[in-house]
């Protein structure tokens, strides 16, 4: 086999394991470790480079991969913890500006209340804390045991899940 | 989260490039990484640091051939620290971009990592432990290099049980093997098995070694097998199982042969003739730590040497030849103050040798003076407690 061919083959079989594991590690940062999808990609994208330098003497792929991104993503989450420290509740506290516009559209509170019934728990949970019983991000964040930036992430994407069963509820009538 | 939550991510196709972009250069610099061979014979041993400022060097497959080269421990340890040193200087001088960030730190931890093992391999400890700090501040950048880090971890836990520091070696132990098992790093993972059970067999927690070491036997690959099988017959002698300890050493020599391992070969065929001694068998135990004793002082290995001496001397004053005991045990203290070992080794040895001379010395004195020396391995400060 020339060089030229066997660079093909081995530029193959990486692409094939790049894109056979990406997505599993993306998912394990992004819903294990509940880590911002962006950066889930790159710490995924790290792990999986940093698997070149010793893919000769990994004998599991998988199982290697699957623990180093569980590593890389508590890593993660010790450095954020200290930088959403130091931010401390300078945004946090303020009203979601992705919910203005939703909160506005709710006609009323049983037509909110009926929204909610469509979300999961742990939306409806999290919403309810938030504009039914009048906490703060930061609040919502220790009740349900994340980080406050994480929490916010939880409470713009759950509204948003709230605008869409709103809407079709709103068709239905 | 439902299925349509968890949607299928397509990888970036810049950075699917980027992969197999680095892959390719990897494999390729690994198939030419032989020029760094041919640089190490062509220049005099003193102008190995010069090599690093060549750029055709500055490659990771340059780094991967030297840490194979810095490996081999055992026959040059003295040129295993010049090609460390060496790869340390071409790590460092690696561009920031030369390869992607991840991999810049995983080449220069590495490097580093190994050069600690070489330091460490020539008893320069306390540099060992900066060169692990040196390894460990580019792999703590990273999360993604938990592994590698507890690479740096299980070192720096070789070189604290070389400085009697186990109790901080053993938390870093602990953490390392469950790394290595997270990662289903099971080769690792064996081997820091086998490094904890060798702990506990210093500590003098023989039967808690012996337990941790049998389950890694089965799996282990064949050095890993030899250390195991070797460590498993010093914990049988230290439990009273003198037969067992004779199969063991006897495994492990053969492996160790196997391997062309030859100071591990002399270390198990002592343990055998301890084994024979302790079994009574003295004539097989004398002519078997004899040899294990010359080969020990060629190799400059003294303190080795005399406590096979020390094994010698108590199966000659079994077999009632007193003199020849006498002038060991005197050839030994000698040996051990010219090599100007411890002191309290050396004061030990003295008061076996004055008892000798009085004609008071028993077989049980002997076996006190030798674990004696042995325990200082763990506690150089400890005293001698003369119960002759």
């Amino acid at each position: 086999m020339s060089l030229l061919t066997s660079a093909r083959t081995d530029d193959r079989h990486f692409e094939a394991i790049y894109e056979r594991y990406f997505d599993l590690l993306v998912q394990i940062s992004v819903y294990k470790f509940r880590i911002p999808d962006s950066e889930g990609e790159t710490l995924a994208h790290d792990v999986l480079i940093s698997y070149l330098r010793r893919a000769g003497d990994i004998l599991d792929v998988r199982s290697w991969l699957i623990g180093a991104i569980c590593y890389a993503s508590r890593h993660y989450w010790r450095l954020n913890s200290r930088t959403v420290g130091e931010e401390a509740d300078i945004e946090l506290d303020r009203v979601d500006p992705a919910s203005l516009r939703i909160l506005d559209s709710l006609p009323d509170q049983i037509a909110a209340r009926e929204a909610l019934e469509c979300l999961s728990p742990r939306c409806r949970e999290i919403l309810e804390m938030r504009y039914f019983e009048g906490c703060t991000v930061t609040e919502v964040a220790e009740r349900i045991g994340v980080k406050p930036k994480y929490a916010q992430k939880l409470i713009t994407k759950c509204l948003r899940r709230a605008e869409r069963a709103y809407g079709e509820k709103g068709r239905l009538r | 989260m439902s299925d349509e939550d968890r949607k299928r991510r397509g990888a970036d196709p810049s950075r699917v490039e980027e992969f197999a972009a680095t892959a390719r250069r990897l494999q390729q610099e690994r198939e030419t990484a032989s020029i760094v061979e041919q640089a190490l014979r062509e220049t005099p041993r003193e102008q190995w640091p010069a090599l690093a400022q060549r750029k055709e060097l500055h490659t990771s497959g340059v780094l991967e051939r030297l840490a194979k080269i810095a490996d081999d421990l055992e026959r040059d340890p003295q040129k295993g620290l010049a090609v460390a040193e060496l790869a340390t200087s071409i790590a460092e001088a690696l561009g920031e971009d030369a390869y992607p960030r991840v991999l810049v730190a995983q080449l220069r931890a590495h490097a580093w990592k190994d050069r600690a093992r070489t330091l460490s391999y020539l008893s320069r400890y306390e540099e060992a432990l900066g060169a692990l700090d040196r390894a460990e501040r580019y792999v703590s950048a990273f999360g993604t290099l938990a592994h590698d880090r507890a690479i740096v971890h299980f070192v720096r836990s070789i070189v604290l049980q070389h400085l009697r520091r186990f109790d901080e070696a053993q938390a870093l132990l602990a953490e390392c093997r469950e790394v290595f098992k997270d990662h289903g790093d099971m080769r690792l993972y064996g081997k820091c098995t086998l490094a904890w059970g060798n702990l506990l067999l210093r500590r003098g927690d023989h039967a808690a070694a012996r337990d941790i070491v049998a389950t890694m036997v089965a799996g282990a690959d064949a050095q890993d097998e030899a250390v195991a099988r070797s460590t498993l017959g010093w914990c049988a002698i230290h439990l009273g199982n003198p037969d067992e300890a004779l199969d063991h050493f006897d495994d492990a020599m053969r492996r160790y042969r196997r391997l062309d391992w030859e100071i591990e070969v002399i270390r198990a065929a002592s343990g055998k003739g301890c084994a024979l001694l302790h079994l009574g068998r003295l004539d097989e135990s004398i002519e078997i730590l004899e040899d294990a004793r010359g080969r020990f002082l060629d190799r400059g290995l003294v303190e080795a040497a005399g406590l096979c001496g020390l094994e010698i001397v108590e199966a000659r004053m079994l077999r009632d030849e007193f003199h020849e005991a006498k002038t060991l045990a005197a050839t030994i203290v000698q040996e051990f103050a010219r090599a100007n070992l411890n002191r309290r080794a050396v004061a030990a040895l003295a008061s076996l040798n004055e008892a000798m001379a009085a004609n008071s010395a028993t077989p049980d004195f002997v076996r006190n003076v030798h674990e004696y020396i042995c325990a200082l391995g763990t506690d150089p400060t400890q005293d001698f407690k003369n119960a002759n």
